[in-house]
């Protein structure tokens, strides 16, 4: 009886792998993709840059080429463009909001909270990148300073590495992200009130860059489209003895498309 | 009477909601800028030209300024790092040919304008055979708010990567290295069934000019059945390591198999030529996929149904007794 149990399972095993084998198994080779933003095929395609004319300026039609012959003579190569991708939607970026103004800030409390939303389009390019940092610390006409967040001393952060700030004594100046695209290296970046502080261009021991806040590369699983969105929100606490005064930075935001 | 009123209110509430509105939509800051790639091969004392397109889509007129600052490769999956303060000589080599605009000199750019860029790159005689990235960089100017509240100020860039090779015969010595070829997250080259393996291919640019890797990885299974991915054709920069994203039939372009069900011994080949495809570059990977996933449930269905059946008798032989 057990027997004739194992053997009907067996068997039923070897039905089902020999269904799928034969059945599941076939090649599929892929040599166009297509979307309403973009077409891409291959494997080789030149692209020519585009001449103009206007009456600020007059110039000749620059072309790519890739005959060794053609090189000698005219002594130029080039391509605009990605070549797997034949698309002229711009590369587009879009910054809600001019300032994130704070207004007058409440000491130790955690809802001087402002946020602004990134949008990107990356239609015609491989995949994009946004970073941001700022000119320097929050600063007063006086000069007095917002130093940038350190977060919770529990677990801190860095303008790299995102840190827990629920403490309503940890102060300093810092943002998290949620959205499309945003870096999640590791994993749950900035779940669970996690924050980071902002790259600072006037450090200079060690100097700093600005650090990836949204964007794909292809095989980071870039996806071309429209509308890709992100949030910031930033975040200002302060203790009961800062000086008084109008506290201000500069954050500079930068798009660019891979390469 | 009453639908004169009517109508008045909701003229006069329309008017009232559209001067309030616009001045949120106007803090907005949106530009576009083409083309997003540029890829130049250039002899010492030449010159070429390319126009470029950055558009205002913002509510709002912006002072705007430019720039070129060189790039380096921030790792190995194709983001770049730029460097403000890199003294590289290729940034003296770019200007503006428009007649009214230099490069770095401010500018004026309204709402809903294009403004179209002539940008010029010469090298000079004695420009160095080698390879030059940089971006092309708009930026805004921050704008003056109220002196009275504390703020962060937005400021956008927006930019264009530019990819130069000096060269003399325009074929500049190009070189690869595989630097890793693997299934992603597998073990002992064992892979579940009814999991889609992702290879991880990371190429290494040892030679001395970027370089576009074309080729295909091909799987082949035990019943001599065929998968094809094509590599996409990505630069890959000197003295860098990038890993290779497929062409796929799905949006995402990670090199994922494009098979719902494997059984038996597989093996992946990949072969490229570098800016042609070729099999000039090969590696090749051997993996086993089981149904293991499927067996521990058989297994444990036929645990749960023997343990069924042996309580089962125990409780008929309890009740003949």
């Amino acid at each position: 009886m057990k027997v004739n149990f194992l053997l009907r399972t067996v068997l039923l095993l070897a039905l089902a792998f020999v269904f799928f084998v034969c059945l599941l198994n076939q090649a599929q080779a892929q040599s166009s993709l297509k979307s309403t933003n973009y077409e891409i095929t291959w494997p080789n395609l030149n692209m020519a840059a585009g001449g103009s004319t206007s009456p600020g300026y007059k110039m000749g039609i620059t072309a790519g080429q890739n005959s060794p012959g053609l090189y000698s003579s005219n002594g130029y190569r080039v391509r605009a463009g990605f070549q797997y991708i034949h698309s002229i939607i711009p590369f587009s970026f879009q910054i809600s909001t001019q300032a994130l103004a704070f207004g007058n800030i409440n000491p130790e409390v955690l809802t001087n909270n402002q946020s602004l939303t990134l949008t990107v389009n990356s239609g015609s390019a491989g995949g994009y990148q946004v970073t941001v940092w700022e000119n320097d610390e929050l600063t007063s006409t006086a000069l007095s300073t917002i130093p940038d967040t350190a977060c919770d001393p529990t677990d801190t952060c860095t303008q790299n590495n995102s840190g827990t700030w629920t403490q309503t004594n940890t102060y300093g100046f810092g943002y998290n992200m949620t959205g499309t695209d945003v870096p999640d290296v590791p994993p749950d970046e900035f779940t669970g009130s996690k924050y980071k502080r902002f790259a600072n261009a006037a450090n200079v021991l060690p100097a700093e860059s600005p650090v990836k806040i949204m964007g794909k590369t292809p095989v980071e699983g870039h996806v071309a489209g429209k509308d890709k969105t992100a949030i910031m929100n930033a975040r200002i606490n302060i203790s009961n003895i800062q000086a008084a005064g109008t506290y201000r930075n500069i954050l500079t935001f930068i798009a660019i498309p891979t390469y | 009477m009453k639908l004169k009123i009517f109508s008045l209110i909701s003229f006069l509430f329309i008017i009232n909601f559209w001067f309030l509105a616009n001045p949120a939509q106007a803090q907005t800051i949106s530009l576009d800028i083409y083309p997003p790639l540029l890829e130049v091969t250039l002899k010492p004392d030449k010159s070429i030209t390319q126009v470029y397109k950055i558009t205002n889509n913002s509510e709002q007129d912006f002072i705007m300024n430019s720039q070129i600052v060189p790039f380096e490769p921030a790792d190995e999956l194709g983001n770049a790092q730029l460097n403000f303060s890199s003294q590289s000589p290729a940034r003296e080599w770019f200007s503006f040919q428009n007649t009214d605009l230099q490069l770095g000199q401010s500018f004026l750019l309204k709402s809903g304008q294009t403004q179209q860029i002539v940008l010029a790159v010469k090298t000079p005689t004695n420009a160095k055979e080698d390879d030059y990235y940089l971006t092309l960089l708009f930026e805004t100017q921050p704008s003056s708010l109220n002196e009275e509240l504390s703020s962060a100020q937005a400021q956008a860039k927006i930019g264009a990567n530019i990819l130069l090779t000096v060269s003399e015969t325009g074929e500049p010595p190009r070189k690869a290295e595989i630097a890793e070829f693997k299934i992603q997250k597998t073990k002992f080259k064992i892979i579940d069934s009814f999991t889609q393996p992702q290879f991880v291919l990371k190429i290494k640019n040892i030679g001395r000019s970027l370089f576009k890797p074309m080729g295909t990885m091909t799987t082949t299974g035990w019943l001599k059945q065929k998968y094809f991915l094509n590599l996409l054709p990505e630069n890959i920069l000197t003295k860098s390591t990038r890993q290779i994203a497929c062409e796929s039939n799905a949006e995402s372009k990670t090199c994922l198999l494009p098979s719902k069900f494997l059984f038996g011994p597989y093996e992946t080949k990949v072969e490229f030529g570098l800016d042609k495809v070729s099999a000039d570059y090969s590696a090749k990977i051997t993996f086993i996929a089981l149904p293991i996933k499927l067996i521990l449930i058989v297994l444990l269905l036929i645990i749960l149904i023997m343990i069924v059946k042996l309580v089962q008798n125990r409780f008929k032989l309890s009740l003949d007794k």
